[in-house]
Order: structure tokens, then C-alpha cells, then sequence
């Protein structure tokens, strides 16, 4: 499956337990979320 | 410019779901995909159900809802009966930017279980060549001094594999 994802551009990403990943996302939250509010960006 | 971002993910539903009799998976999964046709999730989602359908023994459909950022196929999922016999490719922009582009949501992020990143994807910034922004800094410079439009990916269409 990683060749065929690498095959195709994209690059896989090592397996990550449910609560780490959790984690990321939530960090991602926390350094997304103020940038697009003060960006003032919106989605139709 | 290049950046690179966490890409496409991979969650499910689990929920409160009694334990199962039966050994799982005892019939065909779903993995619901949040955007259209030739995308980077749909060919993530591609890629991912036939490895892991000749691994399990198991037939994997791929279910396409493109629309609303990803918005209505978050929202059937979590709707879904929390059995484990619907996942979900979820994005950056399903699980953290619509958070903060849209005043509302028809699903709460929260209640969708993520399982593992699968890949990262390259996210290129471009502009016509007439454009006299350059950088990210200009562009953003621009958009706050007249009303820009970006988008990153083309208008939905039903597409079912």
C-alpha cells in the first residue's frame, strides 16, 4: 500500500494510535483556527 | 511556494456499540469520502480498500459525497450506525479548517473516531501570471484590501464509483 501511495505523489505517513492522532488534530485546531479567524477567511 | 500538510485521514465510527457475536468484519465495509472524483482522498480511499480488503477478506466500497467541504459526508457518517462498518476519509479541512470557515457545522468532529493518518499530500499556492502577488504575504495583503475568491478544488459532482 505505501509504494502505491508513494507511486502516486503522496507520502504515506507511518501508523499512528487512535489518541495520538487525536492529538494532532486537536494541535492543528489550536494553530488553525486563530489564523482563519483573523484572516477573516469564510467558506460559501 | 510549496507546503505540506497532513493530508487525507482515516476515521470511524465507533460510538457506544455493543460487542459484537459475530468476528469483525463479517460483512462488506464503507468508507465514505468526503470529495469527488480523481481526488486526492478518493484516490487514497482507492488505494487503501483494495490493500486492505484482500487483507481482511472483506468487500470495501468507496462512496463518494463531494459538497459543503466535506460537510454532508461527515454528517451521514456520523449519523451512521456506530458499528465499525463505516469509515471515513477525513481531511485537515473536514476535522480542523471548516471549524473555522463555517459558522456552523451539520456534524461535530468530535464524535468521529480517528483511527490513523494514511498520507500527506503537497498543497501548492498559485496565481495567474498577471497577478502582481508573488508571495504568500502579497496575496494575503490583497485579499484583506478587495474581495478574493480561492478555491482549491472543483465544484461538486455526484460521481459514484
Amino acid at each position: 500500500m505505501k509504494a502505491k501511495l508513494d507511486a502516486a505523489g503522496l507520502d504515506p505517513i507511518d501508523q499512528m494510535q487512535p489518541a495520538e492522532f487525536a492529538r494532532l488534530i486537536n494541535s492543528d485546531l489550536a494553530t488553525w483556527t486563530p489564523i482563519i479567524k483573523a484572516a477573516g477567511a469564510s467558506a460559501e | 511556494m510549496r507546503t505540506i500538510i497532513p493530508g487525507t485521514l482515516l476515521s470511524c465510527l465507533l460510538g457506544n456499540a455493543p460487542l459484537q457475536a459475530e468476528p469483525y468484519p463479517d460483512r462488506p465495509i464503507t468508507i465514505i469520502v468526503p470529495f469527488g472524483k480523481g481526488t486526492t482522498a478518493d484516490l487514497i480511499a482507492a488505494v487503501v480498500s483494495d490493500a486492505v480488503s484482500k487483507n481482511i477478506g472483506q468487500k470495501i466500497t468507496v462512496e463518494l459525497k463531494p459538497g459543503a467541504g466535506g460537510g454532508g459526508a461527515m454528517e451521514q457518517v456520523e449519523k451512521a450506525t456506530p458499528d465499525g462498518y463505516t469509515l471515513a476519509m477525513i481531511t485537515q479541512g473536514t476535522h480542523v479548517f471548516n471549524l473555522g470557515l463555517y459558522n456552523a457545522l451539520p456534524y461535530d468532529p468530535r464524535k468521529i473516531i480517528p483511527i490513523t493518518p494514511i498520507a500527506a499530500v503537497s498543497n501548492v499556492m498559485t496565481v495567474h501570471p498577471s497577478n502582481p502577488a508573488n508571495t504568500p504575504l502579497e496575496v494575503a495583503a490583497a485579499a484583506k484590501s478587495s474581495s478574493v475568491c480561492a478555491t482549491n478544488s472543483p465544484k461538486p459532482r455526484p460521481s459514484p464509483r
